[in-house]
């Protein structure tokens, strides 16, 4: 006998002395027994007493075997109650109506002992399989339902974040077919100040919600700096290094962002690692391909981000389709992929562009067929129009919440030992690219006033002759000198003076620059137009090549430049 | 899929045959994580692989970040058409020496 | 040899099995036995096919794990005959049977 928790045997036989010898039996082997003498009975004891065993006689008065086994198994449900027939048939075809019925098996008379013990042990270690099974599937399911349930309410969060923009807009038409639940492809557009529209197509590694993840804090920097008005660069700059540092290695999102400037009638794009876009042109009906001239975001540091983008005129009802490559690597029954060669036969066949939207969605569910498809699946046609089609924009232009700090002046000054050590780059840079267009420049800024603060305290402050910096030789002699100076230094100080202004379809910004040194004699420089030589190491050129004009001052301590900037 | 490796010198050669997708990720893996420490430099050999999806493409970064990111040497070579369209697309190249 | 119509060796084992109860084993079966030979009997003389297949069979299979083989298989050709409709045998098989019983129940009881 198997050391096991005892079982529950229901013995239903009409011969009292074959219940008394199956009883011995099961009694023997520690089990407990209940009895009945019909089909009948046999129902009524499984109701009441929950036996994990039923030895069940065929030939019964009142309702035989076959048919109680049948109302047991149905009242049991899903719980395994295993059902040995008590037979003397022969006939094959009797035994199997037995096991059709729901018998598991056959015990034939004379009983033996031997063979009994060993059938109910199988059945027991079956039974405890099942129910083993049984609750495993139960904390699975509970555990399911409880996932189910989370995601849910995570794909509500997720849904707000990342919610449609101005998808909405008449000159728009797209698809989102998401994989699972969520969606490992982001579709977000939405109205600059200026009335321009910014559109991005994202598509991050894989599906579901690993890579939705990530949608969200894109979304929150694509729609929180498109509505202040910031650059297309600016955004795919803060995107691109947000996920770098949020993502795993190896985890990343292919990316198209258009501004659509529905007044210069014109696109300008930026992509990395999606597959070609088309350009529709509605007059010659010729289409161009749009290529991905750069890596995913959130793979390059912020360094190495380009942020370069290119520019297409667009007229009136041309149109761009942009696409996830869950279109172009779609596949069918026998794995075919649909390919680009299909996707330009759609264009090559279109007798009406305005149906060719619904011909792409069309000709690849088509292709597909039944078999459905294994990736997330995006489509988006954009239309240029006139902008009173899609509407004004109703962002106030006056508040600061939306556009950033415009009306503004500060002065910042550096003095004593924080002149010689301190670094004030990163503090004014901050401060500037709060101005949503300044930010786009951040990279020339940061050159601008790198240039302006050494030429304040090399040449000003430290009293050094650029013209030193003409050669090899001179450059070392010139950072000898400088290092000397600056031990030396008792007094000095530079002053930061920044004032930004808007204007009426942008804004002015303002820097002067002011040192304690003794100045030059720029006058007679000036007449030169600034040329190099006059100024060696001065940076005047790379100045102007950021801002609209640089002037001296004072006794040439004091520099004024000036950059407009106009919200495209 | 499947992915095998040879050594020669301080080179690893880890040849992906079949389909490079996220099947084959931790094959990918175990290839150059178990490799001999003296390996300086990698080479992906495509020449079997048939096509390469996103994943495939995050196992690349994977492997590059592994052998020393920006310093990496990695060459990707033998690609077919489909595999270097791929490749291209997510301008790849400006990473890994791809020939 | 009164034994032969038992099985020895498994009514041996049947005893070791049924311990004390052995004894109430047997009384059961005889009372039960007497009855539905009683029935039986009534059942052949009414030609009630359905019935004598039904009590031969219940007979059948007590007689065979009483380990009384031959009984049972007496009552096993009653039960067929019964299902084949051909009742032309079943009086002599009947008055076999009968015989047999008595054997067996004289048999059991020497067992007692």
């Amino acid at each position: 006998m198997e050391a096991e928790s005892p079982l529950k045997v229901l013995i239903a036989d009409d011969n009292k002395s074959d219940r008394m010898i199956l009883s011995a039996i099961v009694k023997k082997m520690g089990h407990e027994v209940c009895e009945a003498a019909d089909g009948l009975e046999a129902i009524d004891q499984f109701k009441t007493q929950f036996p994990d065993i039923i030895l069940l006689d065929v030939i019964m008065p009142n309702m035989d075997g076959q048919e109680a086994a049948l109302e047991i198994k149905a009242l049991a449900g899903e719980d395994m109650i295993p059902i040995i027939f008590l037979t003397s048939l022969q006939d094959a075809h009797d035994l199997a109506k037995c096991l059709d019925s729901g018998g598991d098996d056959f015990l034939t008379k004379p009983y033996n002992k031997v063979i009994l013990q060993a059938k109910i042990n199988a059945f027991s270690r079956m039974r405890r399989m099942h129910h083993t099974l049984q609750r495993q599937r139960d904390v699975i399911r509970d555990n399911n339902e409880y996932m189910v349930h989370e995601q849910e309410v995570a794909k509500a969060v997720y849904d707000n974040v990342t919610h449609a923009g101005c998808l909405h807009l008449p000159n728009l038409k797209y698809l989102l077919s998401p994989f699972s639940v969520f969606n490992g492809d982001v579709l977000l557009a939405a109205r600059k100040p200026s009335g321009s529209m910014h559109i991005l197509l994202g598509d991050f590694t894989g599906h579901g919600l690993p890579a939705a993840i990530g949608a969200m804090p894109l979304a929150e920097i694509f729609y929180g700096m498109t509505a202040k008005g910031f650059s297309m660069e600016g955004i795919l700059r803060e995107i691109n290094i947000k996920l770098k540092n949020i993502l795993p290695i190896g985890y990343f999102c292919c990316v198209c962002m258009v501004n659509l400037n529905f007044r210069k009638e014109e696109i300008e794009v930026w992509m990395g690692g999606l597959p070609d876009f088309y350009l529709y042109r509605h007059d010659s009906k010729a289409i161009e391909n749009v290529i991905s001239t750069h890596l995913p975001l959130g793979v390059l540091s912020s360094q190495a981000f380009d942020g370069n983008t290119q520019k297409y005129s667009l007229r009136k009802n041309d149109k761009l389709y942009m696409w996830s490559d869950g279109i172009v690597e779609s596949r069918n029954d026998f794995g075919d992929l649909f390919g680009e060669e299909r996707l330009k036969d759609i264009f090559k066949n279109n007798q009406n562009d305005d149906q060719l939207f619904d011909e792409i969605i069309q000709t690849v569910n088509e292709f597909t067929g039944e078999r459905g498809k294994d990736d997330d699946t995006t489509l988006l046609e954009v239309r240029m129009v006139d902008e009173s089609e899609v509407g004004e924009v109703n962002i106030d232009l006056s508040s600061g919440m939306v556009t950033g700090p415009l009306d503004w002046n500060m002065c910042y000054t550096l003095r004593g030992d924080t002149l010689k050590t301190f670094n004030p780059m990163p503090l004014m840079l901050s401060i500037l690219s709060d101005v949503p267009y300044l930010n786009g420049l951040s990279g020339q800024l940061y050159t601008l006033m790198a240039e302006l603060f050494s030429n304040a305290f090399e040449h000003g402050v430290l009293s050094l002759n650029s013209s030193l910096k003409q050669d090899a030789q001179g450059f070392a002699e010139y950072y000898r000198q400088r290092e000397n100076a600056i031990k030396e230094l008792k007094y000095g100080q530079v002053s930061f003076e920044f004032d930004h202004k808007p204007l009426a379809d942008g804004g002015k910004l303002v820097i002067k620059v002011t040192d304690s040194g003794s100045g030059f004699d720029y006058k007679s420089k000036q007449d030169k137009q600034f040329a190099n030589q006059g100024y060696s190491g001065r940076g005047i050129p790379l100045i102007l090549s950021i801002c609209d004009n640089i002037e001296y001052l004072g006794d040439g301590n004091i520099v004024k430049v000036e950059l407009s900037w106009v919200a495209d | 899929m499947s992915i095998g490796t040879s050594v020669s010198g301080n080179e690893l050669t880890v040849q992906v045959e079949g389909r490079f997708d996220f099947s084959a990720h931790q094959e990918f893996r175990d290839a150059y994580e178990k490799s001999d420490d003296s390996v300086k430099s990698y080479v992906i050999d495509m020449s079997k692989a048939t096509y390469l999806d996103s994943s495939a493409l995050g196992m690349l970064l994977l492997l590059r970040d592994h052998a020393g990111g920006d310093t990496a040497q990695v060459r990707i070579t033998r690609c077919n058409q489909d595999v270097k369209k791929i490749l291209t697309i997510s301008n790849f190249e400006q990473l890994f020496s791809i020939d | 040899m009164p034994l032969s119509h038992l099985n020895t060796g498994q009514i041996n084992e049947l005893k070791e099995l049924m311990e004390d109860a052995f004894e109430d084993l047997i009384n059961t079966y005889l009372t039960d036995s007497d009855q539905k030979n009683q029935l039986l009997e009534e059942a052949i003389v009414g030609e009630d096919l359905p019935k004598i297949a039904e009590i031969s069979h219940s007979l059948k299979g007590s007689s065979a794990n009483i380990c009384a083989l031959p009984l049972s298989l007496v009552f096993k050709e009653i039960e067929d005959q019964a299902r084949a409709e051909t009742l032309a045998n079943i009086a002599d098989l009947f008055s076999q049977s009968q015989q047999e019983y008595q054997q067996v129940k004289t048999a059991l009881k020497s067992l007692l």
